[in-house]
């Protein structure tokens, strides 16, 4: 499932939402779903925030391609170095930016818009302005055919990570593989996604893969994850060893050996024939 | 392969562009603070030190050459801050004005590290690139700093020295996940997502040991993220001109 969202095989409209954690970032997967857009002759605004152009663009491009506009707002967002141009991540200036690569001949919706991240809009804009941007795929006329957002789901109150994702047509949650997983696969998975995808008619598609994004971005999903699951192989028995062979003494007792035990009486007990204690057999003398 | 090798990175390419975050989780971690300052001395970088919490003697025992470290007192500085002595401070804009108007942000703090640590030419010739140190940046929090602000810090920081000089950062946080900490909890998440090389110092569960004084996990992530972070433990003991590290378990008191 994650593969047709990546390719926009399922109509590939509205918002698409990544969630990442400490453990699993999500920009190989977010590069993905560039790279396959690109690849489809898409036009795509990258919007980007915490990461320089040159390590957004290694490996996806040589940054000759027309279709990949780059909004540069990581190396100064908040106008803090003087000789640099200002950058203006207001929600209006991002729009403004997108209609200027309108299709003039077509009023097709034909721009992808990516937001990395959408962690670094919500600490610095009202989340109402932010929720309005995400809603720009449902506007007639909008240029936006699709949004593509990583976030990072710790570093917001689960409110907000809740009506974020509230708002996406698909959300592929990432989490890290389990740590008993068999190590024998030909290509090291790297993470989980659980892809939710909501569909216009209301029926909600979920499902949990195991993938790895390649060097050139391409994705591979691994099959079988469950049948890999398995418990930490136990060490090799060697040949037991019996503990009770080669003893010095008897474990047990024959029945003769049992009765002449149970008819030995101890001097230090109590009989009829014992009326006090022997000391004398006790201590010896 | 000696676990100081591990730290000293594998290849030259390595020692360039690396953003690592050192967190201090029960014990302190000011020791990789002290065992960074003087590995980058030797390599023959030009550090700039924002030592929030000690005063320059603490660290002054590390041999350097003239002009090669800019160490900032913030003890001494934030003196001067909220007792100014004239009025004539006031024109120069200040690395801790933060201290007498919280609202603002640390843009002043980033003014001075930038220019300590923009190369002329004359020191590109002389030195490696680049390095900051910050010890630590939990202060920050404490003193009110909103947890947004010391996050655009870092982030132009990190565009400054990591990606526009190639250079190096350290920084140094606290971790106290079982406080509840939202402001704490929010700055080490996001570092974390931000680093290359992550080391957390962790005290031992049993309590103090003579001979172990804590264990420290190195995490080292992929930078495109394309694979897995690659992990691994080590215990270490604080001696006075340094640091042993020693897998889990083979401490030489032990073995």
């Amino acid at each position: 499932m994650l593969s047709e969202v990546i390719t926009g095989s399922e109509g590939g409209e509205g918002f698409v939402l990544i969630k990442d954690c400490v453990q699993c970032g999500g920009r190989g997967l977010l590069k993905s779903f560039i790279k396959a857009a690109l690849l489809r002759n898409e036009t795509v605004h990258v919007f980007e925030f915490e990461i320089s152009q040159e390590e957004m663009y290694s490996g996806l491009t040589d940054g000759t391609s027309s279709s990949l506009v780059f909004h540069n707002g990581y190396t100064d967002p908040l106008n803090w170095i003087s000789n640099e141009k200002p950058f203006d991540f207001s929600i209006q200036s991002i729009k403004s930016q997108i209609d200027q690569s309108k299709d003039k001949e077509s009023e097709a919706k034909n721009v992808i818009l990516v937001l990395d991240s959408l962690s670094w809009l919500l600490h610095h804009i009202p989340i109402t302005d932010v929720c309005q941007l995400l809603q720009e795929p449902k506007r007639k006329e909008s240029t936006v055919k699709r949004i593509i957002a990583l976030m990072h789901s710790e570093l917001h109150d689960q409110g907000i990570v809740g009506s974020v994702s509230h708002m996406a047509n698909t959300v592929v949650t990432l989490s890290p593989i389990p740590e008993f997983t068999t190590v024998n696969w030909e290509v090291d998975p790297y993470a989980i996604g659980e892809t939710v995808q909501r569909k216009k008619s209301g029926k909600v598609n979920r499902e949990e893969e195991c993938y790895t994004v390649q060097k050139d971005f391409s994705l591979i999903i691994h099959h079988d994850l469950h049948n890999r699951k398995q418990a930490i192989p136990k060490p090799d028995n060697t040949a037991q060893v019996d503990p009770a062979a080669n003893l010095t003494f008897n474990l047990r007792l024959s029945e003769e050996e049992r009765h002449a035990k149970e008819r030995l009486s101890l001097p230090f007990t109590f009989s009829e024939k014992n009326q006090k204690m022997d000391w004398e057999s006790i201590v010896g003398s | 392969r000696s676990p100081e090798l591990l730290f000293y990175v594998d290849t030259t390419e390595q020692l360039f562009g690396q953003c690592v975050l050192l967190s201090e989780s029960k014990t302190d971690g000011s020791f990789l603070i002290h065992h960074f300052l003087s590995f980058f001395l030797k390599a023959q970088c030009k550090v700039c030190f924002l030592g929030l919490v000690q005063s320059f003697s603490h660290y002054s025992t590390v041999a350097r050459e003239k002009g090669q470290l800019v160490f900032f007192e913030g003890l001494r500085n934030s003196l001067d801050m909220l007792l100014p002595e004239s009025d004539a401070s006031d024109a120069e804009p200040q690395p801790l004005s933060f201290l007498r108007w919280p609202s603002t942000d640390l843009r002043n703090l980033f003014d001075f590290v930038n220019s300590s640590l923009s190369q002329s030419e004359n020191d590109m010739s002389r030195w490696a690139s680049p390095v900051l140190l910050i010890d630590d940046l939990s202060v920050l929090l404490s003193l009110g700093v909103n947890p947004t602000a010391v996050l655009d810090f870092i982030h132009y920081c990190r565009m400054a020295v990591c990606s526009k000089q190639q250079g190096n950062m350290v920084t140094l946080v606290h971790n106290e996940d079982d406080l509840g900490d939202e402001d704490c909890d929010l700055v080490l998440h996001a570092l974390t997502h931000q680093s290359s090389l992550i080391l957390q110092v962790h005290g031992l569960n049993t309590g103090y040991c003579r001979d172990v004084h804590g264990q420290i996990q190195l995490r080292w992530k992929d930078k495109f993220q394309l694979k897995r972070d690659h992990t691994h433990v080590f215990q270490y003991k604080v001696h006075d001109k340094g640091v042993s590290f020693f897998a889990p378990g083979t401490s030489s008191a032990v073995l």
